[in-house]
């Protein structure tokens, strides 16, 4: 009996430990979250609840780093948001979509794909930027473990939602910001094999993978609900520093998305000629620097205007914007 | 059900509380029960297969039992030696000598032919294994044979069931009879303390390192020797973090439930030749080799002479090793792996006894010391090189691997995503540290404290460290896959 009482003792005192770190922790996350030099997480807050562009950018790194909005509502006379955060799936791109359209309706969505999306298994692991949200917002815990109530019900614990996320959360308070110096040309640091120099090194090389079923799903899922909410979707893919191949699945269920959507376009700047092997445009070989940005998001906006025109000699749906 | 799930947590604390609860003549069926479930958590229908093992064992074992003669018993043990090893052979190496015997035939342009690949059920080399022991140990007269109730609860007892540690019948059976009425403290605590560190190698550690590995094993052409070589080092560390991980949490689960275990590992990477090395890493296995290939080839060539000669004992080593390999799997690469091995053993006892003999006229104490973490880094540097065969897809890429080491060492270092490259050097620190408090003789039950609340600060410590900086994706242990 003094055995058992002991054990029970412990046990009692363990989760006395964990409750008190819980709070604890939950304190560093906030604290964290609104001291953070970078500003990421007020750049994601007003992505998801309280931007009203009237162009919104969504993507990852590629497209934080490339869509510069101040070029795009110049060009345009729109106003412009550029919603891409690093490192994030298809998960962050639908909720994203789902906040956005439950307060407005964009005119243009540009979302940009990576070659290979649709090749890649869904990882939820990976969605670090939406995890420290999840506490404060239950809807989002559905992108993070669509399949378990019973990990959904975890994310109530700032440890668990905040799972391998503490490296991010620290980064984030000394990392001084996009801005910060001029080696990196206000681009955001990515470390690797191709970080320099770039002509040195052999390029990527993509195999022709299968499309994954689930990941396609999501992605049809994406496409469809702007397509219903009737946003113009342009869906870009960015030049790479080189590459060996000029087509992929990705790109193949892109080109049937065009074909069968009117308001869905497709900007394919994979293997332009005018991005290709230019080291004076990339920071690394998938990523562009600020030169190669501006270019792109030109180029881009260049595009938005063309159908703005072509639209405007049909109807006159956007007029009064240009 | 994975070891590092939720759903095993809660598994294994239901399956505890109700064992404790349980009268004691329904203990042992209940285990089998949990067992059986356990297994069909995977794949219902190789329970089947379990099944098969069991009964191909104990009708040995009763047949054994049952005759006198010598020479009938040695049939037996052929016969069942090849009953139980044939689910293992067809899984395991039909796929392998398939694409043999296809690549080959499609040299000569006669036919092309594909079998349909099998799915390996999990666990299969282990249990298999477990059971051959218990017929051999009968055979000689090392264990009693046993009713088919207990030789189902020796064979399937679901703690070691899906990657051991391998089980020896004269240990563990007679753990079946004698068991605790109810979980004492310290039974509790270092069950507890080592599923937390099991888990904590696996999910902190092995998990981690995984990314690193995998990035640059997946694209050889593309990385440096330097990445390649910080690559193969941290898969050696993974794969040991892996395997010792599942082990610490297989000996813990057990360890609750009131059972002992054999300890697979002893800070492997901390020994100072091959031979120890191979004395502390996946020690069920080895001693397995030992005591039932090697020992027995041993005595039949030594016949009616003293001693082997150093040259016969080491082709011997080399042949055992080679087995050993094909067991890891059916591949040149485990081949070569289980070559190099054995080599490494065979020749390593002459180079010893220099070494020792330098060592010996050593007075100066850091001078001693140098040549003890000499002795350490040496034995790590050959079994990285050993685990570079292990990880890589064929053997052209592990030349490839080896090559780029070689002559093109310096040609910059990946580091891939920061945030994962920290946590890997972390990891790293973190095993080491663990290595060399137990081999300095410290509480091998970590988590136990002084008091009460020192226990359950370090208890919470880890529970933290593991929701924080743990992988939580319940990836499967490597060596399920064996």
């Amino acid at each position: 009996m003094k055995e058992i009482k002991k054990t029970m003792m412990l046990v009692l005192l363990v989760i006395i430990l964990l409750a008190i770190t819980e709070i604890g922790f939950n304190f560093f996350v906030q604290y964290s979250l609104k001291y953070q030099s970078s500003g990421g997480y007020y750049k994601l807050l007003h992505t998801l609840y309280s931007t009203e562009a009237e162009v919104i950018g969504v993507g990852s790194s590629v497209a934080e780093v490339t869509l510069n909005p101040s070029i795009m509502a110049d060009s345009l006379g729109l106003t412009c948001w550029n919603g891409g955060r690093g490192s994030q799936l298809i998960q962050y791109f639908l909720c994203v979509q789902e906040k956005v359209l439950e307060r407005y309706k964009p005119d243009f969505v540009i979302q940009f794909m990576q070659p290979h999306d649709l090749e890649s298994p869904l990882t939820y692991d990976s969605i670090r930027q939406l995890k420290p949200l999840t506490k404060q917002d239950k809807s989002i815990r559905k992108y993070l473990y669509p399949e378990s109530p019973f990990q959904q019900f975890l994310l109530n614990s700032s440890l668990w939602a905040n799972n391998s996320n503490i490296f991010y959360l620290m980064y984030a308070l000394i990392n001084r910001g996009p801005n910060r110096g001029n080696d990196t040309c206000g681009q955001k640091p990515i470390y690797g094999t191709y970080r320099s120099p770039l002509s040195d090194v052999a390029p990527i090389v993509y195999s022709m993978n299968e499309i994954v079923p689930d990941t396609a799903t999501q992605f049809d899922k994406l496409v469809k609900t702007y397509v219903d909410s009737g946003c113009e979707l342009f869906i870009v893919i960015c030049p790479y520093f080189e590459t060996d191949c000029l087509n992929s699945p990705t790109i193949e269920w892109i080109y049937e998305q065009e074909r069968n959507y009117p308001n869905v376009h497709f900007l394919n700047y994979w293997n332009d000629p005018r991005y290709i092997g230019k080291r004076e445009y990339y920071y690394d070989f998938i990523h562009l620097n600020n030169i190669g940005a501006d270019l792109l998001t030109r180029d881009i906006a260049h595009e938005i205007m063309n159908f703005i025109r072509e639209s405007n000699k049909k109807t006159s749906r956007f007029g009064g914007v240009i | 059900m994975l070891f590092n799930s939720l759903l095993y947590i809660v598994f294994l604390s239901v399956c505890v509380i109700l064992y404790y609860a349980l009268p004691d003549r329904l203990k042992n069926p209940f285990l089998i029960v949990s067992s059986f479930y356990f297994y069909a958590n995977w794949k219902p229908i190789f329970c089947l297969l379990l099944a098969y093992i069991i009964l191909v064992a104990w009708f040995s074992v009763k047949w054994i039992s049952g005759t006198s003669r010598m020479k009938k018993k040695k049939r037996i043990v052929a016969w069942s030696a090849s009953l139980l090893l044939l689910p293992l052979v067809t899984f395991k190496y039909l796929n392998f000598l398939s694409a043999q015997l296809e690549a080959m035939i499609s040299t000569f342009h006669i036919v092309s032919f594909h079998l349909p690949d099998l799915f390996m059920p999990i666990g299969i080399s282990f249990f298999s294994f477990q059971a051959l022991g218990y017929v051999i140990d009968v055979y000689r007269g090392d264990a009693k044979p046993q009713s088919l109730y207990k030789t189902t609860l020796f064979i399937s007892f679901f703690p070691q069931l899906s990657a051991g540690p391998i089980g020896r019948a004269p240990q563990l059976l007679p753990q079946f009879e004698q068991r605790n009425k109810c979980m004492s403290y310290d039974q509790f605590i270092t069950g507890v303390s080592k599923i937390l560190i099991g888990w904590f190698k696996k999910a902190f550690i092995a998990d981690r390192l995984i990314v690193y590995v995998g990035n640059v094993y997946g694209n050889i052409e593309l990385h440096s020797g330097l990445s390649l070589s910080l690559a193969s080092i941290f898969f050696a560390l993974q794969l040991y973090c892996d395997f010792s991980g599942y082990s610490d949490m297989a000996v813990g689960s057990a360890k609750l439930l009131g059972f002992r275990l054999t300890e697979n590992f002893r800070q492997p990477y901390l020994a100072t030749s091959v031979r120890f090395f191979w004395s502390r890493w996946h020690v069920s296995l080895t001693s397995w080799f030992r005591d039932y290939l090697y020992v027995p080839i041993y005595k039949s060539w030594l016949g009616d002479r003293k001693k082997l000669s150093m040259t016969v004992s080491g082709i011997l080593t080399i042949f055992v090793f080679a087995v050993s390999g094909m067991w890891h799997g059916a591949g040149w690469t485990f081949i070569v792996w289980g070559l190099l091995n054995g080599l490494f053993l065979a020749v390593e006892p002459p180079l010893l006894k220099r070494w020792f003999t330098v060592e010996s006229k050593v007075k100066n104490r850091v001078f001693q010391s140098f040549l003890y973490v000499a002795k350490i880094l040496i034995t790590f540097t050959m079994m990285t090189f050993c685990f570079i065969f292990f990880r890589a897809e064929n053997l052209h890429d592990a030349f490839l691997i080896l090559k780029k080491i070689l002559f093109h060492f310096t040609e910059g270092i990946y580091i891939g995503d920061t945030a994962i490259f920290f946590y890997s050097v972390l990891s790293v620190l973190a095993i080491f540290a663990l290595d060399i408090h137990m081999e300095r003789g410290g509480n091998p039950v970590i988590l136990r404290g002084k008091n009460l609340f020192v226990t359950a600060l370090r208890i919470s410590s880890i529970i933290v460290i593991i929701l924080l900086f743990g992988v939580l994706d319940q990836s499967q242990f490597i060596y399920f896959q064996f």
